[in-house]
């Protein structure tokens, strides 16, 4: 860099940089801080009380120093990338609840049935042995609930909630992993996205290159070669 | 890259040779690989081979191949080397995540890779080609895109008319998001599959299912078979995501298969270029794949000689259940000697 742009610009932008953080961190600023910190105001304290106070300020600090480097983005944008996250997952628990509540509802419209038909069952077949008569109720258990669960699994309507519960997860898993896109790219660790551009052009050269060497053999390039 | 790839893929395989060694498998030999498929040969039982056309059976994408041949008394493959036909198998693999972009077009590349092999190892014009479940879509296609390799066509449980609305999967498809669940995921998890196929029955396939197995605990051989067959269920690869696209949004959604509007790499599949000689394998009680999808496809080719098997069955009955090992299979191979002269 030449020196007038660092005077003008990096010089200026360290050392507030170093005034800023000066009270939070470990960095010994120039000018005394503008408060107390609890490392720097508690002197009587024993050594490793302001020891245990200054790493903790400096823990504290990370997040903030982070994005005063520029890293992990604004905190008004992860502020917002938090909100969304937290908006997602509660859209996701309430198609939840939702697809639940359906499956509840369709237990006991079931169980309503058995106890319907137990009732009709007569004397004779009741009057079996007990593992036999806990072996009829679990059949006719386990007809009335499949036949209840077929029904309701092939509701149009119960399909459009799945699905719905299934979109709202993939919400908040794609809003999940891009997040977690920023932060690698600011650590710069390769992401997801890179990596997956880098699979799609190794797939097309595949392509291309299998393309080329069917071509290569087949029999019309070969007469062309000869000639 | 390919090294951190192989990785990934190698203690998959592992697991797979593991769980393949306790399981009671016909011996093959692995003749083709190609990125992560492998092309399997099956070593022939009797002395001579009488059958001259060789078989090529080619399962989804769902789970994995050896359904047909889960172990001795309930194997495809072996009921077919009994009666003096030499099989091949595709074995897909475990997709990597650079495998997302396939899409089915590649997958019948595959299958075209794997044929010239066995056209060239047999010195023969063409093949019996069979296909399961998506297996079976996918036969059907390069039966229609490439006719000539095929002698015999025969598919089982196939899906060619996702209008039918008797299915679970085809009134859940209706509202799938592809994109999103594509654009996300990547390759689709397996395990979003198995929770998937566990919905379609859930009093059965999570309790009942388990209950029956209490109850027959003392029966050895139950036991042995009902293991077998978990270990199948939940042994199953991810899908690699281009496929599920096109195969939720093209054929579920569009139904243009028997439009004959899906195309494949630009080119139109035109299922009556489909003129061999037909097996359609139905299972009545198929809850995955309803007789009324897979029916359809004799009307939609040009085929003179076609026939359709109805089998009392459910869609994994149809290969494994005792009766189907007696009475269907017998059949089907003694339809494949016929048409193999």
């Amino acid at each position: 860099m030449e020196p007038a742009a660092y005077e003008k610009f990096y010089k200026a932008w360290l050392e507030n940089t170093k005034k800023f953080l000066s009270p939070w961190s470990l960095i010994k600023g120039e000018t005394s801080p503008p408060f107390s910190t609890p490392s720097s105001s508690a002197t009587d304290a024993p050594d490793w009380t302001k020891d245990w106070s200054k790493l903790m300020e400096g823990m504290l600090s990370f997040p903030y120093t982070m994005m005063i480097q520029g890293i992990g983005g604004t905190p008004m944008s992860s502020q917002k990338d938090y909100g969304d996250l937290l908006n997602g997952s509660l859209d996701l628990y309430k198609e939840w609840v939702d697809v639940s509540l359906d499956f509840s509802k369709t237990w006991l419209e079931a169980s309503s049935s058995v106890f319907a038909k137990l009732n009709a069952m007569t004397a004779k077949a009741q009057a079996t042995s007990p593992d036999d008569y806990m072996k009829q109720i679990y059949n006719v258990w386990v007809e009335e609930l499949e036949g209840k669960m077929d029904h309701l699994l092939h509701d149009p309507g119960f399909s459009s909630k799945l699905a719905s519960l299934l979109s709202k997860y993939l919400d908040v898993k794609e809003k999940s992993d891009s997040m977690a896109e920023k932060y690698y790219r600011s650590m710069n660790i390769p992401t997801r996205s890179e990596i997956d551009s880098i699979y799609k052009e190794i797939h097309e050269l595949k392509k291309k290159l299998s393309k080329f060497a069917s071509s290569d053999s087949s029999p019309t390039s070969s007469r062309k070669k000869k000639n | 890259m390919t090294s951190i790839l192989a990785t990934a893929t190698e203690s998959e395989e592992k697991k797979l040779h593991d769980v393949h060694k306790e399981m009671d498998r016909t011996p093959s030999e692995v003749v083709y690989t190609s990125g992560r498929i492998k092309l399997l040969h099956y070593e022939q039982i009797r002395k001579e081979k009488i059958v001259h056309t060789p078989v090529l059976i080619v399962f989804a994408l769902i789970n994995r191949y050896y359904i047909l041949d889960l172990q001795q008394d309930r194997s495809v493959v072996r009921r077919y080397l009994e009666s003096g036909i030499d099989v091949y198998m595709i074995d897909w693999g475990n997709p990597a995540p650079i495998d997302k972009f396939q899409t089915i077009g590649d997958h019948i590349e595959m299958i075209d890779e794997a044929v010239d092999v066995i056209l060239k190892r047999s010195h023969v014009d063409g093949i019996t080609l069979q296909g399961y479940c998506m297996g079976g879509t996918f036969a059907a296609i390069y039966a229609a895109l490439h006719p000539s390799k095929v002698k015999n066509l025969i598919v089982q449980a196939a899906s060619i008319d996702f209008s039918t609305q008797s299915g679970i999967l085809n009134v859940w498809s209706r509202f799938i998001d592809a994109d999103k669940i594509v654009d996300t995921f990547g390759n689709v998890p397996s395990q979003f599959l198995n929770s998937s196929f566990l919905l379609l029955n859930p009093v059965g396939l999570l309790v009942d299912k388990y209950v029956k197995y209490y109850d027959n605990i003392d029966d050895k051989q139950y036991v042995e078979n009902f293991d077998r067959m978990e270990k199948w269920i939940f042994d199953s690869p991810d899908v690699p995501g281009e496929v599920y696209r096109q195969f939720i949004k093209d054929l579920y959604q569009k139904n243009l298969l028997v439009k004959g509007e899906f195309a494949i790499d630009g080119k139109k599949v035109n299922l009556k270029r489909i003129d061999m000689p037909l097996l359609n394998i139905v299972g009545e009680e198929d809850n995955i794949v309803p007789p009324d999808s897979s029916t359809p496809l004799n009307d939609l080719t040009s085929s003179k000689d076609k026939e359709t098997i109805s089998f009392p069955s459910g869609h994994i009955g149809i290969s494994v259940s005792g009766k189907a090992q007696k009475e269907l299979w017998p059949r089907v191979a003694e339809w494949i000697r016929e048409h193999s002269v």
